[in-house]
């Protein structure tokens, strides 16, 4: 099998106005490999033809870092995968040593009770949910009361079944965000993320030494060799790296080191189209210490609709806070082409 | 001339400038490897022949032993009898859970190395077992020399007439060991009738686990359910009993974090293994957030493998077994690193009445020893009946809270090869493999 044709889809739904850029990858054995990115420039377009026109699919890994910390990477290793699937004729799961697991545990964001209550109705049982911050700071306590007051009662609404994570927005300086950490630890939060404002290892080895709330960090990473410094410094306590964004193969990669720290990973995945879910499924199914995947925060019943019929299945449908696994070779999924072009920019 | 009987002379065992080493050590290296090559005395062994014993090794025989018992049939027990050209034997345990037969046939792989050889100095034949395996060693090797080692001192006992801890420098106690039971109940009511028996029994102290497993970021659920188990134990089992909690590596460093914490105003013990071995800086995360004296180590084979914990100051209490660690000898030497940098010892005893009374003998001579485990309950079983069968009295079993210091000397015990025999190796048994609601690998 070899690379035949390279094409990009900038892509944007009508509905709440997501918008991503799926890459097409064409071969010589009619096999055609999808992937996702949040959006490619012309210039990097031309580089993956060059590269990767002529070449096998089952070179995924080396392709990928020709394009290390370019959104192209993401996409391209996402759609390498989908065909090194199918010359396999097996699910990139089992390309990758999976299955580990028969489903993904799943979160989404949501602000505020209606929105968790409607994302509830649809099978979640985990909310990322922000922080509200105030315009300006006056007073400190006050700040920390007022966060307390608003986890405790959403832990109560939750009840024993369902669970909350903390997105901070990376709104607050050091001294509130170790407050807010120290506070949160007996509602158990699943793990706080983006707490502070300036991130840096001395801010956040305060915050893991003055409590033990799991702190999620790696959200803004482009690359993954910073994930080293991370788990070095000792304050993370989940991985979180941008799907999309990275690819599965490197995040498989940091997925092995975070392994032997007893760490475990969760992608990002906010605003990105289902094709990186349907990734994100794959990776979660063939890494030990998988433990949750973000899934897109759609309200729309028919910005879900359009999204079901991209990749022709329900692979973004949550029951009992868990999705489930592709079984066809490659992402498991067939683009359709129709609503590609509906949805072109 | 019989080994015991009566009392030994020491001429008997020891010359200083006759015999069959001096001989050897004259021989040119040439005439000495060709002599290796034909008989079975070790190269090197034989230069230290002039400053040893008279005594040689002649056999060593492997036993591995399934017991009828439903509880631990993971771990058929795997004993050692090495004996001597003068009739001593000693008696020695490298149990190793789930790799029964791997153990075995480690042992047989020093045979070599110890057939023909002086079994006194131990220490050397320790150090020939370690450096010479080249990769020095894990769980299997560490079983295998530690079963090896046990016998050796064993037989080292017999000879100098003493019990090990004597010759260790102990006893600290002579009341013996303090220990604990493990505790298996689930419900308030059982742990009542565990606290009530324990009084009974005088025994001071109960190790108990957290239910389910966990994965390496947890639910408030979980987290909860976790700490409402320890607290139940504590509200039942009284403030006169010490607890200790085993978390068995089943919590990653995150969770074991969280749990901790709150579980601090329990008062326990200890909480032993919070996360799993490998990271030594991922356990030092835990110790640094919580009080709670963090217990660790029955998975480590060697001293070597100890002293970043120590070093790191992670943690309070070591619980190295006899069983794999390396013997008597590599036991007392964490307990000596421990010792030094003010560390206290604790160590795992779940397998065989051997190490269990090897093991013994090493904490009656630790400054720093705490309490000592075994895997019983306060009511003794099926396994703990065959013990008192095989050795004439109840081993293993506590006396007003302590294991009671066995009296004769090497390990202080007989043991009739037959009696052992008697339950036949059914091959090894994996330990329990257990999984997530989603089919995904847990630990128990």
């Amino acid at each position: 099998m070899k690379i035949t044709a390279i094409t990009a889809f900038p892509l944007r739904e009508p509905q709440g106005g997501k918008a991503y850029t799926l890459l097409k990858i064409s071969t010589d054995s009619g096999a055609v490999g999808w992937g996702e990115a949040a959006s490619l420039s012309p210039a990097a377009l031309v580089r993956a033809r060059e590269l990767v026109v002529g070449q096998e699919p089952s070179r995924y890994d080396f392709l990928t870092r020709q394009f290390a910390a370019e959104p192209m990477a993401g996409a391209l290793n996402m759609a390498l995968l989908d065909l090194a699937g199918k010359a396999a004729n097996a699910p990139v799961y089992q390309l990758l040593g999976g299955p580990t697991r028969n489903r993904v545990r799943a979160i989404v964001a949501a602000a505020n009770p209606a929105a968790r209550e409607q994302f509830a109705a649809q099978g979640h049982r985990a909310f990322l949910v922000p922080l509200a911050l105030p315009q300006a700071i006056t007073s400190r306590p006050k700040l920390v009361a007022g966060v307390v007051e608003e986890f405790t009662a959403l832990r109560k609404s939750l009840g024993e079944n369902a669970d909350f994570a903390v997105d901070g927005q990376a709104g607050l300086p050091a001294l509130e965000a170790t407050d807010i950490a120290v506070a949160l630890e007996p509602l158990h939060p699943l793990w706080v993320e983006r707490l502070v404002r300036e991130p840096n290892a001395e801010v956040l080895s305060r915050i893991s030494s003055e409590c033990a709330t799991p702190l999620g960090l790696g959200n803004e990473l482009t690359e993954i060799g910073p994930v080293q410094n991370l788990l070095r410094e000792g304050n993370v306590d989940l991985i979180r790296l941008p799907l999309q964004r990275l690819g599965l193969t490197p995040l498989r990669r940091a997925a092995a080191l975070a392994e032997t720290y007893y760490t475990a990973v969760a992608p990002t995945h906010a605003e990105g189209g289902p094709l990186t879910t349907v990734a994100a499924l794959h990776l979660g199914a063939s890494i030990p210490n998988f433990f949750i995947q973000e899934v897109p925060a759609v309200l729309s019943a028919e910005a879900r609709t359009l999204r079901d019929a991209l990749v022709r299945g329900s692979w973004e449908a949550v029951r009992e806070g868990y999705l489930s696994l592709p079984t066809k070779p490659g992402l498991g999924v067939e683009i359709d082409e129709s609503i590609v072009r509906r949805m072109a920019q | 001339m019989k080994p015991f009987g009566k009392p030994l002379n020491r001429r008997d065992f020891f010359s200083v400038n006759a015999g069959l080493g001096c001989a050897c050590s004259l021989m040119p290296q040439a005439a000495q490897e060709a002599n290796n090559a034909g008989r079975p005395e070790p190269l090197g062994a034989a230069a230290l022949f002039p400053y040893g014993s008279k005594l040689r090794i002649t056999n060593v025989k492997t036993f591995g032993v399934t017991l009828p018992t439903p509880e631990q049939s993971d771990r058929p027990y795997v004993f050692v009898k090495i004996e001597t050209n003068e009739g001593v034997h000693g008696w020695g345990e490298g149990t190793l859970e789930g790799k029964a037969a791997a153990t075995i046939a480690c042992i047989e792989d020093f045979r070599e190395l110890l057939i023909g050889a002086d079994p006194m100095p131990v220490e050397h034949h320790w150090q020939s077992m370690y450096v010479h395996s080249f990769y020095r060693a894990g769980p299997v090797i560490g079983s295998a020399m530690s079963a090896i080692d046990q016998a050796l001192w064993d037989i080292r006992g017999k000879i100098l007439n003493q019990p090990v801890y004597k010759l260790l420098g102990g006893p600290y106690d002579p009341a013996g060991v303090r220990g604990y039971y493990h505790i298996r109940a689930n419900t308030p009511e059982q742990m009542r009738d565990v606290r009530a028996k324990a009084k009974q029994l005088g025994v001071t102290a109960i190790k108990g686990g957290i239910p389910g497993y966990y994965e390496w970021i947890e639910t408030n659920a979980a987290l909860r359910r976790a700490v409402k188990h320890v607290e139940t134990m504590r509200v039942n089992l009284g403030e006169e009993i010490d607890i200790g909690i085993d978390f068995h590596a089943k919590t990653s460093p995150s969770v074991a974090s969280l749990l901790c914490r709150e579980m601090e105003p329990f008062r326990l013990l200890f909480i032993e293994e919070p996360c799993p071995p490998e990271n030594v800086k991922a356990m030092q995360r835990i110790a640094r957030r919580t009080k709670v004296p963090i217990a660790t180590g029955e998975r480590l084979v060697a001293s070597y493998n100890c002293r970043e914990l120590v070093e790191l100051g992670i943690v309070d209490i070591i619980q190295t077994d006899i069983n794999h660690v390396g013997g008597i000898t590599a036991l007392w030497k964490v307990g000596a690193l421990a010792d030094i940098s003010g560390v206290k010892m604790a160590p795992h005893a779940c397998e065989g009445p051997i190490g269990g009374l090897a093991t013994v003998h090493v904490d009656a001579a630790m400054p720093n020893f705490v309490v000592q485990e075994i895997c019983s309950g306060v009511e003794p079983g099926v396994k703990e009946r065959i013990w008192e069968e095989w050795f004439g009295f109840p081993a293993m079993r506590m006396v007003n809270g302590k294991f009671p210091l066995p009296q004769k000397p090497g390990l202080g015990f007989e043991l009739d090869e037959k009696q052992v025999a008697k339950y036949k190796f059914e091959g090894t048994r994996p330990m329990a493999r257990v999984f997530h609601a989603d089919g995904s690998v847990a630990a128990w």
